[in-house]
């Protein structure tokens, strides 16, 4: 069993960021230990706790990364809570006939697909023709890089700006197929387990979101 | 996208998916031996493939989000404080939010209330208080009450429905009317009542002596319009040739005293309904169920020993589920009397079907001509 320690949450806290909340943690889990889809799996189903947690460590940052690049990073969190608690109570009816990643992946998808539903149907009532995904990634676009001229720099975030814009307005298949392809660097046949869909499929959708982000952007 | 013989021409989709798995390393060897001597002939494909790589390349390059700090412990504290794996919710993948419980309970609350609350109610198993209205109209010096008279007017209107009940019932079984006939033809003594079943709550009816048709101001206001159904309905025919009685204005079944020569309606007409009760019926009661109840009670039967008549008395009783008076208070002024109150607690009532159900107990005695049963009637004596 996993020591109970208290973790300071420095992340959910803003100036006081102090709110010290006892948290379930494994003073040995960690990354470094990741023992495999397998093991982890069987061992949460032989009734240890700390296979999930395992698991939530290995795929969290993963799950985050497609959950920001879909519906941006402050709902990402969010996104990633879901995920792992479907993950959790579905766990058990997990037969292994897709890869955990890819299974992790897609609960992780439709989560993002039904919460970005719901705030593009609020946004479009309170706040028309403003997009909170350009908004969150600026800072993340405006980080210079130290081997580039000012005047480079600029064009590069501008460039980055204009990328990101573009995939977001991508329809919803093919902005998936490019994410999960480009950003995720899965392989075909896992974006086709994710997606569900067979591999032709994949590799046509793929070719016409970057021919439509090609168009976006030209 | 070439005009050479040797290159085969691809349209722009076509170019773009192999261009797109080429970036992918997806095609064969084959298929990228194709693309590159097509880009080696073809400037706009060659073109068309350097900037479809740049696209990727920016788009692999985007920064990708850091993970906020601390996610994994988190997620993890947050699915320890969910529940155990296997719950009954998480097999069949349902995750409810927070307050879920709550909500479904107040819901099922209003739902059930509104069940109880509108739902019609099956049968009244006990009924109180209902106002019944006795008239004597043998006593001139009491004339009934105008209050009274229009007191009584949901009780007529009730009669008037159980009329026309029976002109539907008629329209529904002109066999049984037919049969009616007859037995009121063959019998010339006895009431018409359509079957066996009338014939017998008619007989207990008799025996009872209850009540009279003899509320002569209440059937004076009331005959024309009974005569008008009746005459609609053409199912009391037999009953004007047969007795002088009547309908009371409750609907239930009257005993008419013995008066062979003079229908009842005729001496209403003529004014002279007082002179012609008394002459008639000098110990009758007409007995009248008054207000909401007159839509759900009707009397059954009256103790055999009926006080004489003196005046107009109201009674507020409470019913039993079997329609028994338990209970009993005399409204408005006038001198106690024992007797009277022996006999309205010796009543027995009928709930009343409503309307809906009366058609479908009409168009089922159509076809079962034995469970008739009528609340109308009338008794030579």
């Amino acid at each position: 069993m996993p020591a109970r320690i208290l973790a300071f949450d420095a992340s959910r806290g803003d100036d006081a960021g102090a709110r010290i909340a006892p948290v379930s943690a494994s003073i040995h889990a960690s990354d470094r230990d990741w023992p495999g889809d397998e093991r982890a799996l069987s061992r949460f189903l032989s009734g240890d706790v700390l296979g999930f947690e395992q698991i939530v460590r290995h795929y969290s940052g993963m799950v985050f990364s497609l959950a920001a690049r879909l519906v941006g990073p402050a709902e990402a969190e969010d996104v990633v809570q879901e995920t792992f608690l479907r993950a959790y109570h579905g766990l058990e009816r997990f037969r292994g006939e897709a890869s955990l990643k890819t299974w992790i992946y897609a609960i992780a998808l439709n989560r993002a697909r039904a919460r970005h539903g719901r705030l593009a149907r609020f946004r479009a009532v309170f706040t028309p023709g403003k997009t909170r995904e350009g908004e969150a990634f600026a800072s993340l676009d405006d980080a210079a890089d130290p081997a580039l001229s000012p005047e480079e720099n600029a064009l590069l975030t501008e460039r980055r700006r204009r990328l990101r814009a573009a995939v977001a307005a991508l329809p919803d298949e093919f902005r998936a197929t490019v994410v999960l392809r480009d950003l995720e660097g899965l392989s075909y046949e896992e974006v086709a387990e994710v997606l569900g869909v067979p591999v032709g499929t994949v590799r046509s959708r793929l070719a016409r979101g970057r021919a439509l982000l090609k168009e976006k952007l030209s | 996208m070439s005009a050479r013989p040797d290159v085969p021409r691809l349209s722009e989709e076509e170019l773009d998916l192999l261009i797109s798995r080429s970036l992918d390393g997806d095609l064969s060897p084959e298929e990228e031996q194709q693309l590159e001597r097509l880009v080696a002939l073809d400037p706009a494909a060659a073109r068309r493939k350097a900037e479809l790589a740049a696209l990727v390349a920016d788009v692999k390059a985007l920064p990708e989000p850091a993970t906020p700090f601390a996610l994994a412990t988190r997620v993890n504290s947050n699915v320890a404080e969910a529940g155990r794996p296997g719950s009954l919710g998480g097999r069949i993948g349902f995750f409810p939010a927070p307050g879920f419980a709550k909500a479904a309970l107040v819901i099922l609350g209003i739902v059930g209330a509104s069940i109880a609350i509108l739902r019609p109610v099956p049968k009244r198993l006990a009924e109180g208080p209902v106002d019944v209205f006795l008239y004597n109209a043998a006593t001139p010096a009491s004339p009934a009450p105008q209050a009274l008279i229009a007191e009584a007017k949901p009780a007529r209107e009730r009669a008037n429905g159980v009329a026309k009940d029976l002109a539907k019932e008629k329209a529904f079984a002109p066999e049984a009317d037919a049969r009616r006939k007859a037995d009121a033809s063959e019998a010339p003594e006895s009431t018409v009542a359509g079957d066996k079943k009338a014939m017998a709550k008619l007989e207990g009816a008799r025996q009872n002596e209850a009540v009279s048709a003899a509320d002569a101001p209440v059937l004076a206001e009331a005959a024309p319009k009974q005569r008008a159904d009746r005459d609609e309905a053409g199912v009391l025919d037999a009953v004007r040739q047969q007795a002088p009685a009547k309908v009371t204005s409750s609907g239930t079944l009257a005993a008419a005293a013995p008066a062979p020569a003079a229908r009842p309606e005729a001496a209403l007409a003529a004014g002279s309904s007082v002179g012609v009760a008394e002459s008639r019926t000098p110990r009758g009661w007409t007995v009248s169920v008054r207000g909401d109840a007159a839509r759900r009670w009707s009397l059954r039967r009256a103790p055999d020993n009926p006080p004489p008549a003196r005046g107009a008395a109201v009674y507020r009783v409470t019913l039993d589920a079997s329609g028994r008076v338990t209970a009993l208070s005399r409204v408005g002024t006038g001198a106690a009397d024992p007797r009277l109150d022996a006999f309205v607690r010796g009543m027995v009532f009928d709930p009343i079907a409503p309307p809906a159900e009366t058609q479908a107990r009409a168009a089922a005695r159509d076809t079962a001509a034995a469970s008739a049963d009528f609340e109308i009637g009338l008794e030579p004596r």
